[in-house]
């Protein structure tokens, strides 16, 4: 039966004034934002193809987009998708949400000096602010933060030139037609039967494990940090084998993966108009550190 | 290191007004994350043009109003929605269902119900806010109650 429109205002501004309640909906928004990461990290890979960084999967479960002077990896966890920059003099992690090409290129174009750390940890761990990545991953024994929400505060960005901005904004609009025209939603409906496939218990219940394990890690930090935390082994076990899990069913669309970033890549590339905004990115991330 | 009056004026704004601000920004986004980014952005264009604001915070509420509405307006072209768990344990006023209803309205639909219902904004209220005529607004709002009933049915 449908409510009444009295009904439905009142629910409106009930529930619109306790947004106040803000862990509560951040509790609500990361259900919604289960598995967003794979798409970003797609979108992400796209657009540094763009760039023309081609990229790869190690046997680390990891995707490692090399470029002549360095190589990026994304973790290929869906829910904090990482963007480490892995050589040179910058130790950068990005944020990212779920969103447009041009969201994550501009994770990959905010880099600086410091990570950036999902807020529960930083609440509890404020030294977690100013730790590099790698010292973090030693510390804390992962990269994996799932279910803790996505990295969510930067606290250092790079100034980025309005061309560049342009470029980024150029990218935005183009791509949500072409990921479609090219068979990416396609692909990701692949990878998500795929985990149907070797989740048998469902993927809510791998959401649900998702969120438990990482308010687990969330909530025992000092202890895991310390090393004295009981569930530790078991925290560990369960991280490798979701990215096990996630290793395989993005194993099975490598191929077409690297296909489609190529047509993305040929499909953008087509507009001469663009080769001055990819001029002036190459430009750009050169003058903050990565030599492409 | 030595600050200027400016950063000054801006810090002391932002102590005061970043809570309120994220809060609605998570109302207009139904993201926290995407929240903070929003009130940052908000906060810098107003430490680049403090000197010439003559109502700071008139002008932090229209910003982050105009930025929100842009990334929501992005978000909805790729966005692909996967319902996952939700909080065990409500709050006492929150309803979820409402919440994720709201949160699937599109862009505009979904601007003029949060000033509307959480803002308490008049109709003409609104229309200046957003730039569109009341009858656009009091059209948004109609189509908004309307997918919303039909979603909470």
């Amino acid at each position: 039966m449908k409510p009444s429109i009295n009904d439905v205002e009142a629910r409106l501004r009930s529930t619109l004034h306790s947004v106040d309640h803000v862990e509560l909906t951040e509790a609500v928004v990361r259900g919604r934002n289960q598995n967003s990461g794979a798409r970003v990290a797609a979108i992400a890979m796209a657009s540094l193809a763009v760039l023309g960084i081609g990229w790869t999967w190690n046997a680390r479960q990891t995707a490692v987009l090399h470029s002549q002077a360095g190589s990026v990896s994304v973790t290929p966890y869906d829910t904090v998708p990482i963007v480490e920059w892995e050589r040179g003099p910058l130790e950068a992690e990005m944020r990212t949400a779920e969103g447009t090409p041009g969201e994550a290129m501009q994770v990959v174009l905010q880099v600086g000096d410091h990570g950036c750390f999902p807020a529960g940890i930083l609440r509890r761990q404020p030294e977690a602010r100013d730790m590099p990545v790698r010292e973090f991953i030693e510390r804390y024994g992962t990269g994996w933060v799932a279910g803790a929400g996505k990295p969510d505060l930067c606290v250092e960005r790079v100034p980025v030139p309005d061309d560049v901005r342009a470029f980024v904004n150029d990218l935005t609009e183009f791509s949500p037609d072409v990921f479609d025209k090219v068979g990416w939603t396609a692909l990701l409906s692949d990878e998500e039967a795929c985990y149907r496939r070797l989740y048998p218990a469902g993927l809510e219940q791998y959401s649900r494990e998702f969120d438990r394990v990482g308010r687990e890690l969330d909530d025992n930090l000092a202890e895991i940090s310390a090393g004295t935390y009981s569930g530790l082994e078991r925290l560990r076990q369960f991280d490798i084998e979701m990215a096990t899990l996630q290793f395989r069913c993005k194993s099975e669309t490598y191929a077409r993966r690297q296909d489609l970033t190529r047509q993305y890549v040929a499909a953008f590339t087509s507009d001469p108009s663009r080769a001055r905004h990819l001029s002036a990115v190459r430009t750009f991330v050169a003058q903050v550190g990565l030599d492409m | 290191m030595q600050t200027s009056p400016a950063t000054d004026e801006v810090a002391v704004l932002y102590e005061q007004h970043r809570a309120g601000l994220r809060r609605w920004a998570i109302a207009l986004t139904g993201s926290p994350e995407l929240a903070d980014e929003l009130v940052q952005e908000a906060f810098a264009e107003l430490k680049q043009r403090i000197s010439s604001v003559e109502q700071p915070e008139a002008y932090l509420n229209q910003t982050l109003l105009n930025l929100a509405r842009r990334a929501i307006r992005r978000r909805s072209r790729t966005l692909v929605a996967v319902p996952g768990d939700v909080a065990q344990e409500p709050a006492v006023d929150f309803d979820v269902d409402t919440w994720r209803a709201l949160q699937q309205l599109p862009g505009t639909q979904r601007v003029v119900t949060v000033l509307r219902y959480r803002d308490d904004l008049s109709i003409a209220e609104i229309a200046n806010r957003i730039g569109r005529s009341e009858a656009t607004v009091k059209s948004l709002l109609h189509r908004s109650l309307r997918s919303l009933r039909k979603e909470l049915s």
